[in-house]
């Protein structure tokens, strides 16, 4: 039997409810914004109520929910949208690629500097790291909610606090804590940008980015939105401004479908079951004395957990447990920064990474553990 | 009847929803702007100030609002 410990990845399994707005909208729905025939007008007000619902979910307004193709598509189209202005940004010491790649990028072409803060178990050293590197010219701070490899959860409201003191655009990351912490525009978000297919329980193809209006994002993508279809340029309003071409309406269903999943769970009810996970592994792997666990007291951490064993490649263990069916993901993580800061490059080059969901059991993580008992 | 113009079918819906609850019921249209294209309008029964109100309260950006022509 497999066992999926690589929900930070992609949740597996999928709600029922899932499955079967999946299933539906296959049946059902045509595009979406593009007639007022019956197919696409269907098509258009699930779109709609999927808005609405994540919307509700965010302490947002519907119409500045955009469906993208996933958190790092939400991402670029943030950081490089606000970029256009120049200037400096700051992002932090665990960022994923998703990020640290665009900024880099920009930076190379010279259109934007950048500073990496660094992060510590401390919120308040953490938070004072961001603070002392905004400079006049400094336009954004840009960081992960919660870390991919560590699960860290960031000072973010906070830093929020702090952007909005400084009237400078924040720009999160929640792609490792959407559906798993609370988290909403009300925490002073002006971009917050999110995987659909993770704590959100919908299918792969599904990110949001979701916006409080104040800064205007520019499209990276030119095509046809269904409004304003004689102007040679992209409409200036969202979401039209950012969703060129036709809208994945089987993913929106399935968004949807998950977000009403999670809701009906309770993100509390969530976090503990998950949490609860997490606290049996660590608790069982502390008295490993060969295991590096890559965790810190005074931290918050979302359900994840990374760790590796002295003198063993993350690669090879993760591919030992994947023989006896678990499913762990080892290496980087396409977090390379974070692998700096947590300097697993100089043991294993990565680390295994532990990351249940709401469907996961700890009869199975008990298993697991006595698996790599035995490889210790 | 009055016809309400949206930048985009969002925004329609929207103002559907927030006429709704105020007890105007409406129905989405699309319309062929001069010079714009393609874009979405409400119809409603009503009248103009007390929508344009309401749609206003509600931030929502209303591009043009009259009163259709008699067709019979």
């Amino acid at each position: 039997m497999t066992v999926n410990f690589d929900n930070a990845a992609t949740t597996f399994p999928k709600p029922p409810e899932v499955r079967l707005a999946v299933e539906k909208a296959i049946a059902w729905y045509g595009s979406s914004g593009r007639g007022s025939h019956p197919i696409a007008a269907r098509g258009s007000e699930l779109i709609y109520h999927a808005r609405e619902d994540i919307a509700a979910f965010f302490d947002a307004e519907p119409e500045n929910v955009v469906f993208t193709a996933n958190c790092t598509h939400a991402l670029n189209l943030a950081i490089q949208g606000i970029a256009k202005q120049g200037g400096h940004v700051i992002i932090s010491s665990l960022e994923h690629n998703s990020v640290s790649r665009p900024v880099y990028a920009l930076a190379r072409n010279q259109k934007l500097q950048y500073s990496i803060a660094s992060v510590t178990a401390s919120a308040s050293e953490t938070l004072e790291n961001f603070a002392k590197l905004i400079r006049s010219d400094t336009i954004a701070i840009i960081c992960t909610i919660a870390s991919n490899v560590t699960g860290q959860i960031l000072p973010f409201r906070e830093i929020g606090a702090l952007c909005q003191e400084k009237q400078i655009c924040f720009i999160a990351d929640g792609a490792q804590a959407c559906g798993v912490i609370p988290v909403s525009l009300r925490d002073q978000i002006n971009i917050l940008c999110t995987a659909g297919h993770k704590g959100l329980y919908g299918i792969t193809g599904t990110g949001l980015l979701i916006s409080d209006g104040k800064y205007a994002i520019p499209p990276l993508m030119q095509g046809g939105s269904g409004s304003m279809s004689l102007q040679p340029e992209m409409p200036d309003f969202l979401p039209d401004a950012l969703e060129a071409g036709t809208l994945n309406v089987i993913g929106a269903a399935s968004l949807r479908a998950g977000v009403r999943f999670v809701k009906r769970k309770g993100i509390e009810n969530i976090y503990h079951t998950e949490m609860s996970l997490c606290d049996r592994f660590c608790e069982r792997m502390q008295k490993l004395p060969d295991v590096i666990l890559y965790r810190e007291a005074g931290a918050d951490y979302v359900p994840i957990v990374s760790f590796n064993i002295r003198g063993r490649q993350s690669e090879e263990i993760a591919n030992q447990l994947a023989k006896q069916g678990f499913c762990l993901r080892a290496g980087l993580h396409c977090a390379p920064l974070a692998h700096y800061a947590l300097h697993t490059m100089e043991i294993t080059e990565g680390a295994v990474r532990f990351s249940p969901s709401v469907f996961s059991g700890m009869q199975e993580t008990d298993r697991l553990c006595d698996l790599i008992k035995k490889f210790v | 009847m009055i016809r309400a113009i949206l930048p985009s079918e969002t925004h329609a819906r929207k103002a559907q929803k927030i006429l709704k609850q105020n007890g105007y019921f409406s129905e989405i249209i699309r319309v062929n702007q001069f010079r714009i294209g393609c874009g979405y309008a409400l119809r409603i029964a009503g009248e103009p100030e007390e929508i344009q109100m309401l749609l206003l309260s509600a931030n929502i950006p209303v591009r043009s609002l009259e009163r259709e022509r008699d067709s019979s």
